[in-house]
């Protein structure tokens, strides 16, 4: 009965009622909106960064982490060995690294350089896919090939069929250097991946750094079921221990940290929004009493317990705030599942973006469980809500109240 | 039998300020199945008396007993309970919930002391039928005339069958016609459940029908006239 009560005296006021319904729905719409282009953007923050340059895993020789010396190397093998055996291992593929200068006749850059092998780099990266001009290393001329981002050919001033030369110090500490021929150029949405790293074939690299065959300075690899990654990556460690093997996680802190803290920021996000709502709910509750004072006075003359009071105040604002907080999630799943198929293209944004590794086109997304812990952080937010309203309800004295 | 005594009640509004004697030492008796009006002038404590009987105000002196109980010093909890357990209440402005139906406005005191839904029904009903009302059963209170919602106030007073019903100016909103089928049906249900009705008026009409005549003036009791 008390609850049915409660219920109607939400709508007694309609317009009031409205007024507050809405600017529950309207503050909870733009929060998760927000909360769901934040989640959007670093899901492909992660994606992009697993996909393009990182993969799941990565697995390096302990030292080769530490001094990034060339010798600190891994036989290609041995761990192969282990990886074809791990179940939860899709594809893999070995690369030799090494830090140069690259340099046209115009210009000179301090790159990475990443030699791949690229039938096996195409199942763990997705570069090939982004290549642009040109190919990846599908030239069968004499050439060595390098595949260059766009914005490197620009700093160097090269384009396709430009030719490179790629000096570094190799395994022995003496200076080598090599001609290359662009062959492809590539673009991902990450300026500073882009602007440092150039990919030629492992084979080739592996023999300016003088290194023994067979032997790389990382292996990478992607996962067939991402939740089972930390399991995958502890075997490997406890298979091989001479090899250190590293998620994603590990190896870009910064990404792991943002991607895990997301879901905290999105909730202080919605909580300060309900926080600065708490003030129109007390208002319109308050009013709401203050109105019924007389109505309030008759219900304790006739014994109803402050603990019914407190209940059917409580009762009101819930529903109140519930009212509220459906529509406001009902629009943001309609908002963002549309918008979370069709992307928002931030054009204007797109340079800025790019140089955080951010794609320009964001896909909002939000965790359904969201939906359900926002439902009852509104819920609180309420109970919360009624305190001050029950505190008035229970000051008046009924025969003041029926007399008033 | 008596079930109401307020002995040597006095009641003081702002005491420590501009103090205002309300009642002013009234001892009084009410027997079970009684049919009286508090009368007086406009200000002479009608109300105030009435609330002290109720247990909505305390007396600044004095006892008030119900059933040989002293209420006056109960807690604001305990006394909450006793009034919903023991009195029913009829205002002059009705004062009925104006979201539920006359159906929900009656069964409003039996679904607090939980009792069951058919036995709520039936007793509803009753009552309804009882005021002439039953065909209103599931009307609002604003599309019932006065008269109606007052006897709905009546049946809701009933409900719980009270050991009497303290009636506050319960006609002063009232033309003749509607306060006279009032007074029949209190009259009826007084004789019928032998319910103690006690009345606060200054309404001629009433005082005619009432067994015993209070008059107040000053916070005293200046007559006290049985039928």
């Amino acid at each position: 009965m008390i609850v049915a009560y409660a219920w109607r005296n939400v709508w007694r006021n309609s317009t009031r009622s409205l007024a507050v319904i809405l600017a529950l729905a309207t503050g909870l719409l733009g929060a998760l909106f927000i909360a769901a282009l934040a989640n959007g953007m670093m899901d492909k923050w992660v994606k992009t960064a697993i996909d393009n340059e990182i993969s799941d895993l990565q697995m390096h020789h302990p030292e080769y982490l530490i001094t990034q010396e060339l010798t600190s190397t891994m036989d290609q093998d041995r761990i192969a060995q282990y990886l074809k055996a791990d179940s939860n291992i899709a594809s893999y593929s070995f690369r030799v690294k090494v830090d140069g200068m690259a340099a046209t006749a115009n210009n000179s850059v301090q790159v990475t350089g990443l030699g791949v092998d690229p039938t096996t780099e195409s199942e763990v990266t997705n570069i090939h896919h982004l290549v642009e001009e040109g190919s990846y290393f599908e030239d069968q001329s004499n050439f060595k090939s390098m595949v260059i981002s766009r914005k490197m050919a620009d700093k160097l001033k090269a384009g396709l069929k430009s030719k490179i030369i790629l000096t570094l110090a190799d395994a022995q500490g003496e200076i080598a250097y090599e001609n290359f021929k662009v062959t492809g150029l590539f673009a991902t949405n990450n300026t500073m991946f882009d602007e440092s790293t150039i990919f030629v074939e492992k084979d080739q690299l592996a023999r300016i750094l003088k290194l023994e065959p067979g032997q790389v300075h990382e292996a990478a690899a992607r996962v067939v079921d991402p939740d089972l990654l930390e399991v995958t990556v502890a075997g490997l460690n406890s298979s091989l221990g001479d090899v250190e093997t590293e998620s994603w996680k590990e190896l870009n802190p910064t990404l792991k940290v943002t991607a895990s803290t997301m879901d905290l920021y999105n909730y202080i996000l919605v909580g300060v929004v309900l926080l600065a709502l708490i003030f129109g709910i007390v208002n319109t509750m308050l009013m709401a009493i203050l109105e019924r004072t007389k109505e309030i006075g008759m219900l304790t003359a006739l014994g109803l317990s402050r603990l019914k009071i407190a209940q059917m105040i409580i009762a009101e604002t819930v529903f109140l705030c519930l009212v509220g907080s459906t529509i406001g999630n009902l629009l943001s799943f309609l908002a963002i599942g549309y918008f979370g198929r069709r992307g928002i293209h931030f054009e204007e944004f797109a340079e800025g973006f790019e140089s955080f590794g951010l794609s320009a086109e964001v896909f909002p997304s939000i965790d359904t469980e969201m939906y359900f812990t926002i439902t009852i952080m509104v819920v609180i937010t309420a109970i919360f809500s009624s305190i001050f309203p029950i505190v008035r309800a229970f000051k008046l004295e009924p025969a003041e109240a029926i007399r008033d | 039998m008596s079930i109401i005594h307020t002995h040597n009640i006095t009641k003081t509004y702002n005491p420590d300020t501009v103090p205002v004697h309300a009642i002013n030492g009234v001892t009084l008796s009410f027997n079970e199945g009684g049919f009286s009006a508090i009368i007086g002038p406009s200000g002479c404590g009608k109300t105030t008396l009435l609330n002290m009987i109720g247990g909505l105000e305390r007396p600044t002196t004095g006892t008030v007993e119900v059933n040989g109980e002293t209420i006056n010093t109960k807690s604001k909890r305990a006394l909450t309970e006793f009034r919903l357990k023991n009195i029913g209440f009829i205002f002059q402005a009705y004062n009925l919930i104006p979201v539920m139906s006359a159906f929900e406005n009656t069964a409003f005191i039996m679904e607090l002391l939980g009792w069951p839904r058919d036995k709520i029904k039936s007793r509803v009903m009753e009552l309804l039928e009882a005021m002439d009302i039953a065909d209103k059963a599931h009307q609002r209170p604003n599309q019932l005339s006065g008269g109606q919602q007052q006897r709905v106030a009546v049946a809701r007073a009933l409900s719980t069958r009270p050991k009497f019903i303290l009636a506050d100016e319960p006609t002063a909103n009232l033309d003749s016609h509607a306060t006279g089928n009032l007074l029949d049906m209190m009259l009826k249900m007084n004789e019928r459940e032998k319910t103690t009705f006690i009345f606060s008026t200054h309404d001629d009409r009433v005082m005619r029908r009432a067994r015993r005549l209070i008059k107040l003036d000053d916070g005293k009791v200046v007559d006290d006239a049985r039928s």
